[in-house]
C-alpha cells in the first residue's frame, strides 16, 4: 500500500492507497478536501459559511455542498436531542477559540463568560426547493468534526468509484476505509491513550476519537477544551481522556463519539448501546471501559 | 354579367380577374409608379433608391397581385365534408380527455387530503429541524443490517501485527 499526507481542514488528511494510484487518487482526494475547507471553514473570511454567518434572520441561498452538510448537522442534532450541537460558535469564541487552533496562543486573556446554553440550531429555516437557509439573529453554524466525518465519508465515496480500493482515509483520526490491504484481513487501527495504546482490527467501517489532549488552552488561569456541554455552553467537566467510536460511516463514528464524550461513561454507554455502536472510554488516568461489540479480546 | 364581383360565380372556371373600381380607371399608368400602398410598395420604392436593408425584407412579404389556386365546386364539398367530420372527431377526443383531467384531478385531491403527512415540502415551505419524525435517521444510514450488532462496519480477528494508521482525538 502507498503512503500520501496533507494538510488540509485543520489537520492531517493521510491516505494509504494501492501503489499504482496513490498519485491518482491522493489528487482526487485533495481536490475535494480543498473544496470542502474552502466552502465550510469558520476560519477562513471568505467562505461560504462565514459569508453565511454574516447573514443572520434573512435566507440565503447556498451551494448544494453547504446546504447538505447543513442538513445533516441539523439531523444530528436532532438524533442527539441536542447533544451534538452545530450552533455553539458565538460560545466557543467566547471560551477563546476564536481562531484556527494553528494560531491560538496557548494562554488567551480571562474572560467574564459564564457559560449560555445553545439549542439555536432549533430555530434555523431549510428551503430545501431553493437551498435557502435562514440563520436565526445570533445564531451561528461551526460544523466541527462532522464537516471533516463527512469529507473522509465522501472521499472514500470518490475513490470508490473511480475504482481506488482499497483504501484508507484518515483525517486526524475520523478514519473510514474500504475494502482489505493485499494479503491481510484487516486493517491493523493505533488507538491512543493517555499513557498507552491499543491496536485494533478493523475489517469494515469508520472510526472517530474524541477527546481533550489536543485541542486544549488556557483561559486566563483555566484550563479549556474545545468539547462543549451545549446544556451549559461550557467545557465538558469529566475525568473523560477520550472515546473512540466505530460506526458505518465516519460522520456516524465523529457525532456519537462526541456525544458519548459530553454524556460520560454511564450515559454515554447507553447512548451507544441504543444505536448499537461499539466503542471505548479512556479515563484521564488510563483505566478504560468497552462498549460491545468493542473487540476487547483482540485489544494488544 | 361578367365584372360585378357580387355575381361572381367562384366555381366556375376559368373566369376572368376582377380589378378594383380605383384600379380600372388608373390602368393605362407605367407600373414603376404605383398610386396606392400595397404591401411590396416601399420595397419597390427601395428597390429603385437603392436601399438596402428594406430590399432583403422584401422577399418575406406576400407579392402583390397573386391569386390563389382554385378548387372545383365538388372538391370544396368534399373538403368542408372531411373538415366537418374532422371537427366532430376532434370535439368529441377533447371532451373526453378534458373530462379525464379533471375526473383525475379530484381523486388526487382527495388523496392527498387522505395522507397529508407523505406530502413533499413545496418550494417555499421551510423545514424546521425540531419538529421532524427522523430522529433515528442519521444513525441508521449507512446501516445494510440493523438486525445485527455489526450491521456496517466489522471487527477482524487481530492476526495483524503493527499498525497502519491511528485514531486519537482530533
Amino acid at each position: 500500500m502507498g503512503r500520501e499526507q496533507f494538510h488540509a481542514m485543520g489537520t492531517t488528511i493521510t491516505l494509504l492507497l494501492p501503489e499504482r494510484k496513490v498519485e491518482t487518487g491522493s489528487r482526487l482526494v485533495r481536490g475535494l478536501f480543498m473544496e470542502w475547507e474552502l466552502t465550510l471553514s469558520r476560519f477562513l473570511p471568505e467562505s461560504e459559511l462565514s459569508r453565511l454567518n454574516r447573514h443572520p434572520g434573512v435566507p440565503v441561498m447556498v451551494s448544494a455542498l453547504l446546504y447538505r452538510v447543513t442538513a445533516k448537522a441539523l439531523a444530528a442534532a436532532r438524533a442527539t436531542n441536542g447533544l451534538y450541537d452545530p450552533t455553539m460558535l458565538d460560545q466557543l469564541k467566547q471560551l477563546g477559540y476564536d481562531r484556527s487552533f494553528d494560531e491560538l496562543t496557548a494562554t488567551s486573556p480571562a474572560s467574564a463568560y459564564k457559560g449560555r446554553p445553545g439549542g439555536g440550531w432549533r430555530d434555523i429555516r431549510l428551503y430545501p426547493g431553493t437551498k435557502c437557509v435562514t440563520l436565526p439573529p445570533g445564531v451561528q453554524l461551526d460544523f466541527g468534526g462532522i464537516a471533516k466525518g463527512m469529507a473522509v465519508d465522501a472521499a472514500l465515496d470518490a475513490l470508490r468509484q473511480a475504482g481506488i480500493t482499497p483504501a484508507l482515509v484518515n483525517a486526524g483520526g475520523d478514519l473510514s476505509l474500504e475494502g482489505l490491504p493485499p494479503r491481510e484481513e484487516e486493517w491493523p487501527i493505533a488507538v491512543e491513550g493517555p499513557d498507552t495504546g491499543w491496536t485494533i482490527p478493523l475489517r469494515r467501517g469508520a472510526m472517530a476519537t474524541s477527546g481533550i489532549a489536543r485541542r486544549n488552552w488556557i483561559q486566563g488561569n483555566v484550563r479549556r477544551h474545545h468539547l462543549l456541554d451545549p446544556r451549559t455552553g461550557l467545557p465538558v467537566q469529566s475525568d473523560l481522556w477520550s472515546v473512540t467510536v466505530v460506526a458505518p460511516l465516519c460522520e456516524q463514528a465523529e457525532v456519537a463519539a462526541k456525544v458519548a464524550f459530553i454524556l460520560g461513561r454511564e450515559k454515554g454507554r447507553d447512548f451507544l448501546r441504543e444505536h448499537q455502536l461499539a466503542g471505548l472510554f479512556v479515563g484521564t488516568d488510563g483505566r478504560w471501559e468497552a462498549v460491545e461489540p468493542w473487540p476487547v479480546h483482540l485489544m494488544r | 354579367m361578367e365584372n360585378n364581383p357580387y355575381d361572381y360565380d367562384f366555381y366556375d372556371e376559368p373566369t376572368v380577374a376582377w380589378v378594383p373600381p380605383q384600379q380600372q380607371a388608373a390602368r393605362g399608368k407605367p407600373k414603376e409608379e404605383p398610386f396606392y400602398e400595397y404591401p411590396g410598395y416601399y420595397a419597390q420604392n427601395e428597390r429603385a433608391s437603392g436601399g438596402e436593408r428594406r430590399r432583403e425584407a422584401a422577399p418575406c412579404r406576400q407579392q402583390a397581385g397573386a391569386k390563389p389556386a382554385r378548387m372545383s365546386k365538388a372538391e370544396t364539398l368534399e373538403v368542408a365534408d372531411a373538415l366537418k367530420k374532422f371537427l366532430i372527431v376532434a370535439s368529441i377526443i377533447g371532451f373526453g380527455a378534458l373530462s379525464g383531467l379533471a375526473a383525475s384531478h379530484v381523486t388526487g385531491v382527495t388523496s392527498s387530503h387522505a395522507a397529508p403527512s407523505s406530502t413533499a415540502p413545496s418550494f417555499n415551505e421551510p423545514q424546521s429541524p425540531g419538529n421532524d419524525d427522523n430522529s433515528g435517521g442519521f444513525f441508521n444510514q449507512g446501516n445494510p443490517n440493523n438486525q445485527s450488532n455489526q450491521g456496517g462496519y466489522q471487527f477482524g480477528s487481530g492476526n495483524s501485527q503493527s499498525p497502519f494508521t491511528g485514531s486519537r482525538s482530533s
